[in-house]
């Protein structure tokens, strides 16, 4: 028994004494009786006139299987699901958020691809200190964004200066220059923590789909 | 001490006479040498600019050298082109602000061939506060002193580009001198932001 | 440069940045190129000038480790060591050899995490678009997490204080310490085998960006810029600092100075860096982690010294002036990035457009150390 095991498994010749009851192939004979059937018969299923019911909405008794929803949900859900944000690395939290672009952490699966440029892209990552001398240009870039656009910022820098508020050509947070929709804590954010983020974001695209154009 | 003089000042009392250093440095020529009579790099320097009025102190590695400002380009002309010292890597330039003391320029050097280095160090008056540019000896020294221009309006004679470079353009502020204030935490959103 | 063309073309200006893909963070170039050539180059920095030494001269000596961090994101104990020396030299500390070991290992790790980062946005330059980062971010995460077990901070470690450390390594560091350092010299070998032999890799960068070595020293560049030249220029060699004479491990130069010689010295100096830790890790002896009888508030004696160790992008310095305070009166932090940075124009002019990218990516800058 051992030695027949053996040799299937090293791929050498069966002897024939080996019973292979099971591994007989019985394909065959399973879609034969499917295969006689005449071609036209769904077809003429379908074609038949339906039996309206009363007191059932016409498009389900029409096109059973089809779900009903509002067109904000359908547009909503697709811009939750592949939010584009653009790759804008300020400073050291800029490290975490290509971690989090990156293998282990991998947000592709969240539909999240980075986008180099600001016309094609839906999220704004405010990833570090934001400084005066920077100010009008992640203003320009929030500006060049189609709408809908959201914000999320970044660790403590973004948020509210960080560890650098105390200096006078630092930015005080973010928020000042433009709207904010997610603040992650931090210093610099896990990986983690940004992908919190962008599902709080995608809770809140969801929560406000009636108000975004 | 109130926050606001805790802030600007940083330090406190006067600077007391500097404390003999544990002679830990690499070179061993200058291990033992006392604090009167620095020896290594300072003695050279000495032999080749004789008179040339130097104060010389042993930091923890280096020889700081301090030098006046009619000296500086011929000190630093000698530094770099003489084979003795030779000192072809510019480390850095920056300033130190001791208020009323004055503000000091501090030059680190080092040297590739003879594997040397020297502090130098020059004090200005506040109130007349320049010093001739090195960018002719030494092209890494551009940046520096464009920084250190800025940071503590040490003016660069000389400099062949003198604009602002960390800070925006049209700005004239010194943020590295001890009476500019750390900024106020604002709690107002939009306001007044540039 | 004399530039043969058939054609009379008019110079035009490009801006890139200070938001731009390649830039590496906020950094701003304007390009005069005449077609394809670049003819004449104007960086423009400090849009992440942010005060850090403004703000070190506010903040006790404990608290400034933290700045050290931030300033240095990529070679954070690094630049947390050059802080501790410094304080250590003025107050006469002795650090238990323990601490010192630590030090080492971590120091050299982080060089080998921050050369993994430069190998993937290099790659990412030069076209390889997501391969190259793929692979060298994987082994990042393997540093950072060993990081991460022993420091407990992802980024930010804030792991070494005056005296020593803040705590010691945990239980079975070793034998993970040990793999990881496997897996990266497998890792290292990927990252050679896609890059370093790769035709078309060679092609793009052989003879870009080339610096002769006079102009490279009168620059001040250093670390794996200046050593591309020519030059056995480190720190760990010539000014020796905690226990780097006790270690064996070669200081790989290139001979051209250009972009690949700049891959391949830092490419060899992960192996190097590696063959340290694991002697660190042979030799790393029991005992205390933190010097003894430290004072809660640490005051510096009135002093100045310029402490400079080996970044993974060259010599960074602190010039620590010290009046008697619990707080620095002064601290220039001396930073590779800037110096090099300084050389762009004179390797760029000549070169076309897309070398430019490159040549940018070879210096390896970090922004917040440049503009700190």
């Amino acid at each position: 028994m051992d030695v027949t095991k053996l040799e299937r498994a090293s791929g050498v010749a069966v002897s024939e004494t080996t019973t292979q009851p099971e591994v007989v192939p019985e394909a065959p004979p399973a879609p034969a009786p499917a295969e006689p059937v005449p071609e036209v018969s769904p077809e003429i299923e379908r074609l038949k006139p339906v039996e309206l019911r009363p007191g059932k909405a016409l498009y389900r008794q029409l096109l059973p299987g089809v779900i009903q929803v509002p067109a904000d949900v359908i547009i909503a859900a697709a811009r939750k699901s592949s939010l584009w944000p653009l790759t804008f690395g300020l400073a050291c939290c800029a490290i975490e958020m290509i971690a989090t672009y990156m293998p282990k952490h991998d947000l592709d699966r969240f539909g999240i691809v980075p986008w180099p440029s600001p016309r094609q892209s839906d999220v704004m990552i405010v990833a570090g200190t934001v400084t005066k001398k920077m100010a009008p240009a992640i203003k320009l870039l929030y500006e060049q964004m189609p709408n809908p656009k959201w914000v999320i910022s970044m660790g403590a820098c973004a948020t509210n200066g960080g560890p650098y508020t105390a200096y006078d050509r630092v930015l005080q947070g973010v928020d000042k220059i433009i709207p904010v929709d997610v603040y992650v804590p931090g210093c610099p954010p896990r990986p983690e923590a940004l992908m919190d983020g962008f599902v709080i974001l995608q809770k809140k695209i969801m929560a406000e789909r009636g108000k975004i154009g | 001490m109130s926050e606001e003089q805790e802030r600007t000042t940083g330090g406190e009392g006067e600077r007391p006479p500097r404390r003999t250093p544990e002679m830990q440095v690499t070179k061993s020529d200058e291990g033992a040498a006392p604090e009167p009579e620095v020896g290594g790099v300072a003695s050279l320097f000495r032999e080749v600019l004789p008179d040339v009025v130097f104060g010389a102190e042993q930091q923890a590695y280096d020889v700081a050298l301090t030098v006046s400002r009619e000296d500086l380009v011929r000190v630093m002309e000698a530094a770099r082109r003489d084979p003795r010292l030779a000192f072809d890597y510019f480390r850095f330039n920056s300033g130190v602000d001791y208020q009323a003391e004055g503000l000091e320029v501090v030059y680190g050097l080092y040297s590739l061939t003879h594997k040397h280095s020297v502090i130098i160090k020059v004090r200005v008056p506040q109130d007349d506060a320049w010093v001739p540019t090195l960018v002719h000896l030494w092209k890494g020294a551009n940046w520096h002193e464009r920084e250190t221009r800025e940071m503590f309006g040490i003016e660069f004679r000389g400099h062949p580009d003198p604009r602002n470079l960390l800070l925006d353009e049209d700005l004239d502020i010194h943020p590295l001198r001890k009476d500019h204030p750390l900024a106020e935490i604002e709690l107002k959103q939009g306001e007044n932001v540039f | 440069m004399t530039i043969e063309r058939e054609f009379e073309t008019v110079t035009m200006d490009i801006n890139v940045g200070p938001q731009h893909p390649a830039t590496h963070g906020v950094f701003r170039m304007v390009l005069t190129v005449d077609g394809e050539r670049v003819v004449d180059l104007e960086p423009y920095i400090g849009y992440m000038h942010r005060g850090g030494e403004k703000l070190s001269e506010n903040m006790d000596y404990r608290q400034g480790i933290g700045y050290q961090d931030r300033t240095c994101y990529l070679s954070q104990f690094i630049a947390e060591h050059a802080y501790v020396l410094a304080a250590e030299r003025l107050m006469e500390i002795q650090v238990p050899e323990r601490a010192e070991y630590i030090r080492v290992i971590m120091d050299e790790l982080n060089r080998v995490a921050s050369h993994m980062m430069f190998v993937g946005a290099f790659g990412q330059d030069v076209g390889t678009f997501g391969t190259a980062f793929g692979y060298a971010f994987r082994e990042r995460e393997r540093i950072q997490d060993l990081f991460e077990e022993v420091t407990g901070e992802r980024l930010m470690y804030s792991y070494y204080r005056v005296g020593g450390v803040a705590w010691d390594l945990p239980p079975g560091f070793e034998e993970s310490c040990r793999r990881v350092i496997r897996e990266l010299r497998q890792g290292i070998a990927d990252l050679d085998g896609l890059l370093t032999t790769n035709e078309v890799f060679i092609e793009r960068t052989r003879d870009v960006g080339a610096i002769p070595v006079e102009d490279a020293i009168e620059y001040g560049l250093s670390g794996p810029m200046l050593r591309a030249c020519g030059v056995p220029f480190d720190i760990r060699r010539a000014e020796p600092y905690s226990l780097y004479d006790r270690f064996d491990f070669e200081v790989p130069v290139g001979d051209r100075g250009d972009v690949f010689d700049r891959y391949w010295v830092r490419m060899q100096e992960m192996a190097q860096s590696l063959r340290i830790v694991e002697q660190a890790l042979e030799q790393l002896p029991g005992g205390p982690i933190l010097a003894e009888r430290l004072p809660r508030m640490l005051r510096l004696p009135p002093g100045e010294i310029y402490q400079r160790v080996e970044d993974a992008r060259g010599e960074y310095g602190l010039y620590l002036v010290s009046r008697g305070a619990n707080k620095p009166y002064r601290l220039k932090m001396r930073s590779p990035s800037f110096s090099n940075l300084q050389a762009l124009r004179d390797m760029t002019v000549g070169h076309y457009v897309a070398d430019a990218v490159i040549i940018l990516g070879s210096i390896d800058i970090v922004l917040c150390e440049v503009d700190r």
